[in-house]
């Protein structure tokens, strides 16, 4: 068959050969009249109009094809009036069948285009050539050609060289054609289609939307089927297409759509944009949680404790909803620029051979360490600072307004791991009423003890404190956890309980102060026993 | 259609079967001899599908794990890149080509993406000038089957990604994951969707299946039911600690892929052994979905019993039997041996830890939290970990129940303790408490309904109408705290044994609610307390009578998908209700989790 040895011809030659078929088709030849030419304008005119529309195309396709061919007698003199007709009855049922927009493949679409082109030049039986050549998949097309057309393209090409006489203004035309073509192929793909493409991950284009309103069918389709990767895809393409008023428009009409180009952003480390996007949108705190993001992300400390300051002052000091972050914010400032200084000192300090370092030595800087951590660090190192310093234990806790419970927590743990036990005095005594004193913890004595029991207390301080415990079976229940017999002892004694004394003296390692107080009591005849 | 394997579960072989197909095809695409470079997190997956030897077999040189902070790679002139889609990870690539082709190093390149391509990932690779130059291709590892009943995405980001940031690129991949799966199971003819994802899941896999509306017989395939879950619709459970044997060696050892390692501490050894975690093993088998109370009991008089056959060798009178114990018996017996060494190693260490730690007081702290009462003295027990700067997930676990079970925290007691946290965890901790609010996590009375969280949504509405939490209206219901103390752990009646018997999981409740009524009819009492909603869908025609009759075994075959990832409990619990009611279960997840990996995803990481 002719036909399949037409279609091994490739795209260049064919396009050699077009070109030299056209150079028969000259506005300025003398073969073309007016009326021909006025034609051709009409149908530039047409393409110009309808390049965007996808629908009405279909009648451009048609109209020049009818017009044209009815020129073609016109320019009958070129050719044998019997090939003349051929074109016309071949393109023409074509088009009205199937219009390009509705085509599928690829092929099918360029063999339109070409046979629209044809009919520009309805001179030959050698212009329908190579429209067969491409109509890869037209059967009709084949057929109704291929039956013609018995010379073989060998024969051809002399003739076409024959004829090679190209103008430049041609050459526009066959590019302006060409352009076309391309229209008409892309016209084919919707939406939907795109969007089924690029969920399946064949390959798609989506530089062929070029109306906003396909491009927001295409977001609106996409964020309908839920695939994320074509709302994104969709998104950046929109971003790159379209004015950024408009496209921030379309994208606030769309929370879906904002939420993936904020994803796409974040991943994207486009945080500028991402600041800008949040801000428009008013979503402040979000904005706000983000410079803060950015600004404890700095490498080194003078550059956070600045970077903590500047967003402090432009995110959050006049958002009155973030009144409370804006403090924290604020304590995070204050707590670098007080860790700053001291990491100096201390570290010159502990290489100049300070004892203090030196018996206990810093196992790590204090620098970026939580404040109840710093706050430890300044009762450790420098209790007795006085409270202008910046190392005072005092101070941090006025500055940041910890609670009382935080303090003492912290500073008994301290002072206990350094026992230092009139420290600890201090920390639980009250002054009352009068210049007396009393011993109060606000964190609960069962507490102090849980502390000085972890930081290994000596057993005479830890008795000392189980006994301010109220009640006696508490007191005798955490005495038992602690292992202090002493109280435990005392404790039983003064509930009264001989038979549970017993019991536990007979536990008691012999020789031991409470296995002796235990043997007191039990002889005691003053006690009186409950029954 | 392959007919359902022994005891009624589909058989998931096929699923690592394919995978290793289409692997060895892709890797055959690069012919020679070429590097492979592996994205860390797909290292324990491809573990699973493909044996070091077949890559070998199949022309890879050299295994490496990927390195972002590498800006050019040695090896030889032939490598595949096999990653996740993601930016940064492409960005890395391109370093690494521009670095050899700065030096005029020929090398061809290949991308492989797991699971598939992102728009984003090419773009990345074009802008940097790299697209020429490498060949891009996607190997669909969707399922990585963990057990017989257990099939996982291995996809941790999932929660962050659809929860956090309300990105749905990883709805398609549970939604194709699915769709393979129908393909060789056959059609799933019920579907209950519990909330948003679920929902989307749903659509998007009908998008991509072709369903044949033509007559079907449901009752050849071999899954029933699909009951696709939201993470969001229970975030408790979750936050639960866990008190069955494989829950605690998930959060205590961490449970990655299926496998676990023990360090020289469980072994007692020098090194240390890595163990996998299935159904293979009869031992775990027998102890994995016990409450923990019943397990170290059980492991000694199973180590007295081997014992016992160890001893038998003593016995042995003539040589012809001892040559039979070495070759058949010893064997076996030295293996379990170890096996059991290694998990009673690990039970000592869950003791010890959980001691330590305060572990009872905690718990206390957490069923009252449940329960709903001691509000006080539940604040007070926060606070004090806060001073005492005790393990930071551990405490922030706590604030995430209290806020979850009371519909947010009342604005006072929230500042206060976001205020102590920060001053006890570092600030930096703000971004986590940020994250935490736009999950619905961790929300503030005053601002809860502006927060916008679909639970805060549901809850505003609700609060005219009764002063009681969603979550403890969720409760009375579906009545999850059970009523008595006394459940026997030992033989337990009730899902609640997963928990001591103090709490019910609601996802597994809800999953339960929905089989036993065959539907959400009747259920819109606890449904209106979902965010996201419920829907379901039936593509059996009932009309066609055989193929909807209800006693064939395919409908007693349950498929349980949770978005964003559940935790070992939840799959013990529904082991459980399976047994109890006659289901076969299958669960399939984003990943598996805990309270840990959960909260670690979503939060802030402390400056070193």
């Amino acid at each position: 068959m002719s036909s399949l040895r037409r279609e091994s011809q490739d795209e260049e030659e064919y396009w050699m050969k077009s070109r030299v078929n056209k150079s028969k088709f000259n506005l300025f030849d003398d073969n073309v009249t007016v009326e021909n030419a006025e034609e051709l304008a009409k149908s530039k005119k047409l393409l110009t109009q309808f390049e965007d529309d996808d629908v009405d195309t279909v009648n451009w396709d048609d109209t020049p094809v009818s017009s044209v061919t009815e020129s073609s007698a016109i320019s009958g003199h070129v050719v044998p009036p019997s090939a003349s007709s051929l074109p016309k009855s071949a393109s023409r049922p074509e088009s009205r069948n199937v219009p390009p927009y509705m085509t599928h493949s690829r092929s099918q679409s360029e063999s339109f285009g070409v046979t629209g082109r044809v009919s520009f030049t309805p001179s030959s039986l050698e212009s329908v050539t190579p429209t067969v050549q491409y109509s890869k998949s037209q059967e009709k097309l084949h057929s109704l050609t291929s039956s013609s057309s018995a010379r073989s393209l060998e024969d051809e090409i002399p003739s076409f060289i024959s004829t090679s006489s190209g103008s430049k203004n041609l050459e526009e035309e066959i590019q302006y054609l060409k352009r076309a073509l391309k229209k008409a192929r892309e016209l084919k793909f919707s939406p939907e289609d795109t969007i089924r493409k690029m969920i399946l991950g064949e390959p798609y284009s989506l530089e062929v939307f070029r109306s906003k309103e396909e491009k927001l069918q295409l977001l609106d389709k996409a964020i309908q089927v839920h695939d994320g990767n074509a709302i994104t895809a969709v998104i950046l393409f929109l971003r790159q297409t379209i004015k950024p008023s408009l496209f921030n428009l379309e994208l606030q009409r769309r929370p879906v759509a904002i939420n993936h180009y904020l994803s796409y952003l974040r991943a994207h480390y486009d945080f500028k944009e991402l600041g800008d996007v949040l801000g428009m949108l008013n979503r402040t705190e979000e904005a706000a949680i983000l410079k803060y993001k950015q600004a404890i992300s700095a490498p080194d400390v003078r550059g956070k404790m600045n970077a903590l300051r500047g967003c402090l002052k432009a995110h959050f000091i006049h958002e009155p909803d973030l009144a409370h972050e804006a403090n924290l914010v604020e304590q995070h400032a204050a707590l670098l620029e007080r860790q700053w200084p001291i990491e100096d000192t201390d570290s010159k300090s502990e290489a100049q051979g300070n004892p203090l370092f030196r018996q206990f030595p810093r196992k790590v800087s204090i620098l970026n360490m939580p404040l109840i951590t710093t706050l430890y660090y300044c009762c450790f190192y420098h209790g007795r600072d006085a409270e202008n310093l910046l190392t005072s234990p005092f101070a941090i806790k006025k500055q940041h307004q910890l609670s009382d419970k935080q303090y003492v927590w912290t500073a008994l743990s301290a002072r206990s791991r350094l026992k230092q036990w009139t420290g600890i005095e201090e920390l639980l005594t009250a002054k009352g009423w009068f210049g007396s004193t009393k011993k109060v913890s606000v964190i609960g004595f069962d507490k102090v003890c849980e502390i000085l029991h972890r930081t290994s207390a000596p057993e005479e301080i830890l008795s000392k404190y189980l006994r301010m415990i109220d009640g006696s079976e508490r007191r005798l229940n955490i005495a038992r956890k602690y292992k202090c017999h002493e109280v435990v002892v005392e404790t039983l004694v003064y509930l009264r309980d001989r038979h549970e004394l017993q019991v536990y003296a007979s536990k008691l390692p012999p020789g031991s102060l409470g296995l002796r107080n235990a043997q007191d009591a039990l002889r005691s005849s003053t006690i009186k026993w409950k029954t | 259609m392959a007919a359902p394997s022994v005891k009624g579960f589909p058989d998931f072989q096929r699923l690592k079967i394919l995978a290793k197909d289409e692997f060895t095809s892709l890797l055959d695409q690069m012919p020679g001899r070429k590097d492979l470079v592996i994205d860390g997190e797909l290292m324990k997956p491809l573990d699973r599908i493909a044996s070091v030897s077949l890559l070998k077999q199949r022309g890879v040189d050299k295994i490496f794990k990927f390195d972002s902070s590498l800006k050019s790679m040695h090896g030889c002139e032939q490598r595949i890149y096999l990653v996740r889609p993601r930016m940064t990870t492409m960005k890395a690539i391109a370093d690494h080509i521009n670095s050899d082709r700065n030096i005029n190093f020929k090398r061809k390149y290949s991308i492989i993406f797991v699971p598939r391509k992102l728009h984003t990932c090419l773009s990345v690779l074009e802008y940097e000038g790299v697209m020429g130059c490498v060949t891009v291709s996607e190997f669909q590892l969707d399922f990585v089957p963990l057990d017989k009943d257990v099939l996982s995405l291995e996809l941790p980001e999932f929660l962050k990604s659809f929860y956090l940031e309300n990105d749905q690129t990883w709805i398609h991949t549970v939604a194709k994951s699915l769709v393979r799966l129908q393909a060789l199971s056959g059609e799933i003819g019920h579907v209950y969707c519990i909330g948003r994802g679920a929902k989307m899941v749903n659509d998007l896999m009908n998008f991509l299946m072709k369903r044949n509306s033509s007559e079907q017989d449901f009752s050849r395939h071999e899954i029933g039911s699909l009951i696709l879950i939201d993470r969001d619709v229970d975030y408790v459970t979750p936050l639960c600690s866990q008190l069955t044997y494989e829950g605690l060696l998930d959060e205590t050892f961490g449970i990655k892929c299926g496998t676990i390692e023990f360090g020289p501490e469980v072994t007692g050894k020098q090194q240390s052994a890595k163990l996998l975690l299935n159904s293979d093993d009869a031992i775990f088998e027998d102890v994995r979905n016990r409450h923990f109370s019943n397990v170290l009991g059980y492991l000694s008089s199973k180590a007295k019993s081997l014992q016992q056959d160890f001893d038998k060798r003593h016995g042995l009178k003539s040589v012809g039997d001892m040559k039979d114990f070495v070759a058949n018996e010893l064997r076996r017996l030295k293996e379990q041996k170890s096996v059991l060494a290694n998990h009673i190693g690990a039970c000592e260490q869950i003791l010890g830890k959980k001691t330590k730690g305060g572990f009872e007081d905690y718990l206390q702290t957490e069923h009252s939290l449940l329960e709903g009462s001691g509000l006080r003295d539940n604040v007070n027990f926060i606070e004090e970990l806060l001073f005492k700067q005790d393990n930071m997930l551990k405490t922030l676990k706590l604030i995430c129940l209290l806020s979850l079970t009371q519909n947010g925290i009342s604005p006072q007691t929230y500042k206060s303790l976001k205020t102590q946290y920060l001053q006890s965890h570092g600030f930096e901790q703000l971004v986590t408490f940020s994250n935490l609010k736009s999950l619905g996590i961790v929300t503030d009375q005053e601002t809860g309904s502006q927060a916008g969280t679909p639970l805060n949504k549901v809850a505003s509405g609700m609060a005219a109408m009764t002063r009681r939490s969603t979550f403890q209206s969720l409760c009375k219901k579906l009545s999850l705290i059970p009523k008595s103390d006394d459940i026997d752990l030992k033989n337990p009646t009730d899902m609640s044994y997963v928990f001591s018997g103090a709490y019910t999981p609601l996802s597994c409740k809800l999953v339960e609610q929905v089989l036993t009524r065959g539907g959400f009819t009747g259920m819109e009492e606890i449904t209106k307390y979902l965010p996201g909603g419920v829907h379901s869908e039936n593509h059996v025609k009932a009309s066609k009578g055989k193929s909807a009759r209800q006693d064939r075994p395919v409908s007693k075959v349950v498929l349980v998908y949770f978005l964003g990832g559940c935790t070992y409990s939840e799959i013990t619990a529904l082991r459980f209700l399976g047994k109890l009611k006659g289901y076969i279960f299958v669960i399939a997840t984003t990943a598996i989790i805990n309270s840990s990996t959960m909260l670690e995803s979503v939060m802030e990481k402390p400056p070193i």
